[in-house]
C-alpha cells in the first residue's frame, strides 16, 4: 500500500473530489484533501463554503460529484453511523426554548442514542463542564446569547461523540465568554482522542485552538496547511541584530551547524537544527564579544497563511 | 466528563436500538403536553362520553335497571346497541379527539422549527421520517386512547353482555372501527403535522386546522350553489370522511340519502381522503429539512 493510501486511511477527513450543489450554483467544488489534526480549522470568508462542507458531511446536503470519508466510513453509505460518532453545534440559534438546559441536553444526548439514566448523568456532566451547572434548571429560551452558545456546545458533546464540529462558536460572545469557550474547547481537544472541527472567519479563535487549518474560498481549496509543523519550522528560524565583528560570528556560527545569511549592518538569519539550542548562540557571542541586541523568532502567522491562500498561493495544489 | 474531575471523556456505555429511538421523540412530546393542566384537564373529559355509553349499554341489558328508572319503551327501542350506535359514538370522540389535537397538534413541530432545533435533531441518527414517525406516533397514541379504545372496549362488552353469537355476527364493526380509527389517525395527524411544519405560530397552525374541517363546508356549498354541482364536497374534508364512515358501518343509503351524505361517492370521498393525506406530506417532506437551500 502505498503512502499516499495510508495517508488517506488515518485520515479524520477525506474529501475526494467533493462537489454540492443548490440547483445550478456550485457551492464545493471539487475539494480534495486529507485532514489528520485533532483540531482542525475550516477558515474562509463569509460565504466561502464552510458551513455547506459541515453540512455536508453531516448528510445534510448530497454531494452532486465525488465524495468525503470521515474516519474512513463513506458519508453517503454510512450517513447514520456518522452521525452517532459526531457532535454538532451549529451556527445560528438553535434550541427548544421551553425546555430546562438539562432537559435539552438529556433530550439529544438520547436521540443519539444514550438510556434515559445515562444520558441524564452526562446532560448534567456536560452542563457543569460547560460552565452551566448553575443554571440548568433555567429554561433555554431565558439563556443570554453567551448561555446559548454553551449549551449548544453541551448538546454536542452531551453523547461523548469521537468528532465535534463547532460551527463559528464564538460568534455573539463577549471576550470573556469568547475566552471561556476557547479554553473549553481545547481542554476538549487535550483531553481524550476526541477531532474537534472549528468553522470559522476568525483567525484568532482558529490560531489559538487548532493545528491543522484548511482555508476555502469560492468554494475550493485555498490552502491546507498544518499550523503545528509551521510553529515547529518558525521556533527554528531566527532574525538577529548584532553589534560587533558579525563575520566571525557569523563563521562561528555556522561551524557549529546552523545555515547563516547576514544582511549587513549586524542584521543576519540563522536556521537551527534541531540539536541546536538558542544558548548556544549566546555563549558564541560572549566568547567574542558581539553583543546579540536583538533576536526574533520568525513568526509566519496564521494571518499570512490566510492572506497567501486568499492571493492564490498555494490553490494550485493545495497545500501551503 | 465527571464533575468532580471537571475533564472530558467520551462515553462508553451501551446505547438503545436504533429501531426504537424515535419514540424519544414521541416521549418527550408527552411530556410536553401533559405538562400543561388544561391539556390533561381536556384529555380526561374525553373520556366522559365514553363512561356514559358504558352506562348506556350497560342499562340497555339490565331490565331490573330500566325498571328502576321507568324506561318501559313502546315501539323501537332507543336504547338499541347497533352498528349507529357505534358509528354515533365513534363520531363524537373522533370531533372530541380533532379539538384535543386541534390543542397540541401545532406544537408537536413548532417547537422544534421555531428556534431551529431541527438540525440539531437531524444531526443524530435520526432520519426525516423517523422524526414524523415519532411525532405521528404522539398524535396515534392520544386518539387511540379517545377513540379506537374506547369504543373497543364498548364493542366487546356489548358482546359480552348479548351474548348468543351477536360478536360474530357483528364482528365486521370491529373491522370497521378499527379501519375508521386509523384512517381519522392518519388524516389528524398529518393535518396537524403539516400546519405545525407551515406555521411556526402555534395559535395561526391551530387555526388552519379548524379552517380545513370548517371553512371546507362553506366553501363546498357555495361552489355546489354556484355550479349547480355536488363535487363541490371534494373541498370538504368532514364530509369525505363521514362518506366513508357511513359506508365502513353499513348504513343504508336511504338513510344517508335523508342525512344528506350521499351526494359524493364512495371513490370520490376515498380520493379527497388520500389526496388531502399526499398533500400533507408533500408539505411536511418540503418543510422539515435540517437546512433551507437558497437555490442560484
Amino acid at each position: 500500500m502505498g503512502d499516499a493510501a495510508l495517508d488517506f486511511m488515518n485520515a479524520v477527513i477525506q474529501l475526494d473530489g467533493l462537489s454540492v450543489r443548490f440547483g445550478e450554483r456550485t457551492v464545493l467544488k471539487q475539494l480534495t484533501g486529507a485532514l489528520h489534526g485533532r483540531c482542525i480549522g475550516l477558515l474562509g470568508p463569509n460565504g466561502s463554503g464552510k458551513s455547506t462542507l459541515l453540512n455536508t458531511l453531516l448528510g445534510f446536503f448530497p454531494p452532486a460529484q465525488g465524495g468525503a470519508r470521515i474516519f474512513g466510513k463513506d458519508i453517503r453509505t454510512h450517513s447514520r453511523e456518522l452521525r452517532a460518532l459526531i457532535g454538532y453545534m451549529p451556527e445560528s440559534d438553535a434550541f427548544i426554548s421551553n425546555m430546562s438546559g438539562v432537559r435539552f441536553v438529556r433530550y439529544m444526548a438520547e436521540l443519539s442514542g444514550l438510556p434515559p439514566r445515562h444520558a441524564l448523568e452526562r446532560a448534567h456532566e456536560a452542563l457543569f463542564y460547560v460552565g452551566l451547572g448553575e443554571v440548568r434548571y433555567r429554561k433555554v429560551g431565558t439563556y443570554s446569547l453567551g448561555m446559548k452558545q454553551l449549551v449548544k456546545l453541551a448538546q454536542a458533546i452531551a453523547h461523548g461523540p469521537r468528532l465535534i464540529f463547532l460551527d463559528e462558536p464564538t460568534n455573539g460572545l463577549d471576550p470573556p465568554a469568547r475566552n471561556r469557550m476557547i479554553q473549553v474547547i481545547r481542554e476538549i481537544k487535550d483531553a481524550s482522542d476526541i477531532r474537534v472541527i472549528i468553522s470559522s472567519h476568525l483567525l484568532r479563535d482558529v490560531d489559538e485552538c487548532c493545528d491543522e487549518v484548511i482555508i476555502l474560498r469560492n468554494g475550493h481549496i485555498a490552502g491546507i496547511c498544518n499550523i503545528e509543523e509551521e510553529r515547529r519550522t518558525n521556533r527554528k528560524f531566527l532574525e538577529l541584530e548584532t553589534h560587533g565583528e558579525e563575520q566571525g560570528f557569523a563563521d562561528a556560527v555556522q561551524q557549529l551547524g546552523c545555515e547563516c545569511a547576514l544582511f549587513g549592518k549586524g542584521r543576519m538569519k540563522v536556521v537551527l537544527p534541531e540539536s541546536i539550542e538558542v544558548r548556544e548562540l549566546y555563549r558564541l557571542a560572549a566568547t567574542r564579544d558581539l553583543q546579540i541586541r536583538r533576536m526574533n523568532y520568525r513568526r509566519d502567522s496564521l494571518e499570512d497563511i490566510f492572506l497567501k491562500a486568499m492571493e492564490g498561493v498555494g490553490a494550485r495544489n493545495g497545500s501551503l | 466528563m465527571a464533575v468532580y474531575k471537571r475533564s472530558y471523556r467520551a462515553y462508553e456505555g451501551s446505547t438503545t436500538p436504533e429501531r426504537r429511538r424515535f419514540l424519544v421523540l414521541s416521549r418527550y412530546a408527552f411530556f410536553g403536553l401533559f405538562d400543561s393542566r388544561p391539556f390533561t384537564a381536556f384529555f380526561v373529559l374525553c373520556f366522559v362520553p365514553f363512561l356514559l355509553a358504558f352506562a348506556t349499554i350497560y342499562i340497555s341489558h339490565s331490565p331490573s335497571v330500566k325498571l328502576l328508572l321507568g324506561m318501559q319503551f313502546q315501539g323501537p327501542n332507543p336504547l338499541a346497541i347497533n352498528n349507529y350506535f357505534f358509528a354515533f359514538f365513534l363520531g363524537a370522540q373522533s370531533w372530541l379527539g380533532f379539538l384535543l389535537i386541534t390543542w397540541c397538534g401545532p406544537q408537536l413541530i413548532a417547537a422544534d422549527l421555531a428556534n431551529s432545533a431541527l438540525p440539531l435533531i437531524l444531526s443524530r441518527p435520526i432520519s426525516r421520517t423517523e422524526y414524523v414517525i415519532g411525532k405521528l406516533t404522539v398524535v396515534a397514541t392520544l386518539l387511540t386512547a379517545i377513540m379506537l379504545l374506547p369504543t373497543l372496549i364498548l364493542f366487546f362488552l356489548q358482546a359480552g353482555l348479548e351474548g348468543h353469537g351477536w360478536l360474530w355476527s357483528n364482528l365486521w364493526m370491529a373491522g370497521s372501527i378499527i379501519v375508521a380509527s386509523i384512517m381519522w389517525i392518519a388524516v389528524v395527524g398529518l393535518i396537524a403535522l403539516a400546519s405545525s411544519a407551515w406555521l411556526k405560530w402555534r395559535v395561526a397552525a391551530s387555526a388552519l386546522m379548524l379552517a380545513i374541517f370548517f371553512v371546507g363546508p362553506g366553501l363546498a356549498t357555495a361552489v355546489n350553489l354556484t355550479l349547480d354541482t355536488n363535487w363541490g364536497h371534494i373541498f370538504d374534508l368532514g364530509y369525505a370522511v363521514k362518506v366513508i364512515w357511513m359506508g365502513m358501518f353499513r348504513v343504508p343509503f336511504e338513510t344517508m340519502h335523508r342525512l344528506r351524505i350521499a351526494e359524493l361517492s364512495l371513490p370520490a370521498a376515498w380520493m379527497v381522503v388520500i389526496g388531502f393525506c399526499a398533500a400533507s406530506l408533500l408539505l411536511l417532506n418540503r418543510r422539515l429539512k435540517a437546512r433551507e437551500v437558497v437555490r442560484g
